[in-house]
């Protein structure tokens, strides 16, 4: 803890996420805007808010999987652009886990996470599986490594994908629901990586309605509606005394 | 402990060519029953007729068997066209480019508006009045250009079934368009098409009997040479028709066996001989296009001699033994399957690396398109094979 401490102050004026005035419009839906969020290193933020309020999006247009139509995106102090290179550099600093899983159906669990670093980063095979095993043992599956995606259950399977994502050795992990395709007894295997992942200092920008989580791992909770950041604010702050008015709504709708 | 109740526990059953889940639906066994009835029924009926009334029967097998040849060698080279372009057009199809893809478009909307006797007439008859094209070079063009856009659209669906997620996790991995299209789409979409694009194999080889229009000695060509001189209509007409089926419901049982196989390997079932006997013919398809040059070389050295044709197939049948040996060892992937990404065989195998994988596919430099190929030469130059190979059986112009 002490080392990520130490490293986190001694960059504490340069956010590794910087997000501007960020606008994307699909068609007349304005889907994020106007959204300027910093996220510090080690820092895990957690993204609620209703369905449609553009938390995907926002999420989606940090790694340009999105083209915003107006604002700016820093990844640790480079600016994303149209650059193809240079996108797809920042990507594979950028980890992203998805709702649906994802995972490429015709590699086994060990080639999904040995994809990035042999063709982004051309690791040799070796070198790749041994990372591979590793990450397996960290996400709790390494009998695993040989199944193919579905001879896998969904937690093992997200499991997988969040091993894929670390296997690049990405600066910040970007989590899209990651638990809400899955039922709810493989809910905990999920979050468990979560927050060991936080634990470690991994620097995290999760959407999700898992209070459980957010309450454990999250530093800020950042609440949007209709593409706009409503207010952001500490866990405890957000149940005891949420200030907004739509913000209680929407907690009251998820708490129920 | 535990008391063992018969007859209520489920048996697994052994694993059987035909015990798969959805045997258990009638209509699927109906039309495993019908297959073989036509089969055997076809086999029989053929076997018969030269057994016991081999005048005019075996003659005309004997007259019909060059045809044969022939439909086979139009329908194999048209294929490998029909698949080449049929990739530009899917490919097109599939581009975000609006200019590339209203071409593409432009091409299947058009081709497929046009029925393929049209389009051979037109070709043999009405372009001759820029270029002269021989009957069997039209042929292969309007084989080849017809089934292409068929083949084009099979492709696009294939591409755009694979869900969008399967590109964004790659691209959010940093992979390129270009690694994410090789790495991640294409060999799925490729074990997707395999099926349909077997179909369309299937379908051209019936529909090649068009191409008899053009003066074209294929199969139904010959039987009707034969029927108009011997007036044996009945007798050379339905022996045409037999072997047409016969030779459609092999092909097309191969065709279920690839579709089984790739269910099974999703499902982590072993796969059989039989799903290996067709994946081999799968490679026999797919990795001639590295054979093909070499065969083309030898062919056109030594083909034009009838004794000279023994030294390509010998070549053929020791590099088709050396690689079925080497496939056949290595728990059945076989070098096809490593470059298309398939795993129709065991996974330990199928999935070797690169650097291992080239050594065997440099072993399968494949004979199939290659020996029609060497056929092709003297056919696409004009000059009927059953000259050279038959004695009697030359009509005279
Ligand atoms: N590709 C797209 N094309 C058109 N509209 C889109 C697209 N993606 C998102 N939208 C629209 O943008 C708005 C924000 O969508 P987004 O998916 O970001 O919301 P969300 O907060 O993630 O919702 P949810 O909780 O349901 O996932 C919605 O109105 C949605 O319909
Ligand atoms: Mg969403």
């Amino acid at each position: 803890m002490s080392v990520i401490d130490s490293l986190q102050t001694h960059n504490a004026e340069t956010p590794i996420v910087k997000i501007r005035d960020l606008h994307k419009r699909f068609g007349r839906t304005h889907a994020v805007h106007g959204v300027s969020l910093d996220v510090q290193r080690g820092e895990v933020v957690v993204i609620i808010g209703p369905s449609g309020s553009g938390k995907s999006t926002l999420l989606r247009c940090v790694n340009r999987l999105e083209v915003p139509n107006g604002g700016t995106i820093h990844i640790d102090g480079q600016e994303l652009t149209n650059n193809e290179q240079q996108i797809n550099r920042i990507r594979a600093d950028v980890g992203m886990v998805f709702q649906q899983f994802n995972l490429f159906p015709h590699k086994t669990a060990l080639e999904n996470i040995t994809m990035g670093p042999i063709v982004v980063k051309g690791w040799e095979q070796t070198r790749a599986h041994a990372l591979a095993h590793e990450l397996l043992v960290k996400v709790g599956i390494p009998e695993k490594a040989d199944s193919y995606p579905d001879q896998l259950s969904g937690g093992q399977q997200q499991r997988v994908a969040i091993a894929r994502a670390l296997a690049m050795q990405p600066k910040v992990m970007l989590f899209d629901e990651p638990t809400s395709a899955l039922d709810p007894e493989m809910i905990k295997e999920v979050l468990d990586v979560m927050l060991d992942l936080a634990g470690e200092g991994m620097t995290m920008l999760v959407v999700s309605h898992e209070m459980g989580f957010a309450r454990a791992a999250a530093r800020r909770i950042v609440f949007m509606d209709e593409g706009q950041i409503v207010e952001i604010t500490t866990p405890e702050a957000l149940f005891t005394a949420p200030k907004h008015e739509r913000t209680k709504r929407f907690l009251s709708q998820i708490l129920q | 402990m535990s008391s063992q109740t018969p007859g209520v526990e489920a048996q697994p059953a052994p694993p059987h060519l035909w015990q798969d889940d959805s045997a258990a639906i009638p209509r699927e066994q109906s039309l495993k029953a019908a297959w073989w009835i036509a089969v055997i029924g076809a086999l029989i009926f053929i076997s018969a007729v030269i057994l016991f009334r081999p005048d005019p029967y075996l003659d005309i097998v004997r007259f019909i068997g060059d045809g044969l040849v022939v439909t086979f060698q139009i329908t194999i080279v048209s294929m490998l066209f029909a698949l080449i372009l049929g990739l530009v057009a899917g490919l097109g199809r599939t581009s975000r480019s609006n200019f590339i893809n209203t071409l593409a478009s432009l091409y299947v909307e058009v081709i497929r508006g046009i029925p393929l006797l049209v389009q051979l007439f037109w070709i043999y008859y009405a372009l001759s009045r820029f270029v002269r094209l021989g009957p069997n070079a039209s042929a292969v063009l309007g084989l080849s250009v017809c089934y292409g856009a068929y083949i084009g659209e099979t492709f696009r669906a294939g591409i755009q079934s694979i869900p969008k997620g399967q590109m964004e996790a790659a691209r959010a991995l940093g992979l390129t368009q270009g690694q994410a299209m090789r790495h991640i789409i294409i060999p799925q979409a490729v074990r997707i098409v395999l099926p349909p694009v077997g179909n369309e194999f299937i379908a051209m080889l019936k529909d090649s009997s068009l191409v008899s229009v053009l003066a074209i000695s294929d199969m139904l060509r010959r039987a009707r040479e034969y029927a108009s001189r011997t007036f044996a209509y009945f007798e050379s007409y339905t022996l045409v028709a037999l072997v047409y089926l016969l030779v459609t419901l092999i092909f097309s049982r191969v065709v279920y066996y690839i579709e089984l196989g790739m269910a099974r390997q999703n499902k982590g079932q072993p796969v059989t001989v039989m799903h290996r006997l067709a994946a081999g013919v799968i490679d026999f398809v797919i990795l001639d296009i590295i054979g093909l040059p070499i065969f083309a070389l030898i062919g056109l050295l030594v083909a034009d001699s009838p004794t000279g044709l023994l030294i390509p197939l010998v070549v053929i049948g020791l590099i088709a033994a050396i690689y079925l040996l080497a496939f056949w060892t290595r728990s059945g992937a076989t070098p096809g399957m490593l470059a298309v990404g398939l795993r129709l065989t065991t996974p330990e195998g199928a999935h070797a690396s690169l650097s291992r994988a080239i050594p065997r596919l440099l072993l399968a430099m494949l004979p199939l398109p290659g020996l029609a190929l060497i056929g092709a030469i003297p056919a696409l130059g004009g000059r009927p094979l059953h000259d050279r190979w038959t004695h009697t059986y030359v009509i005279q112009a």
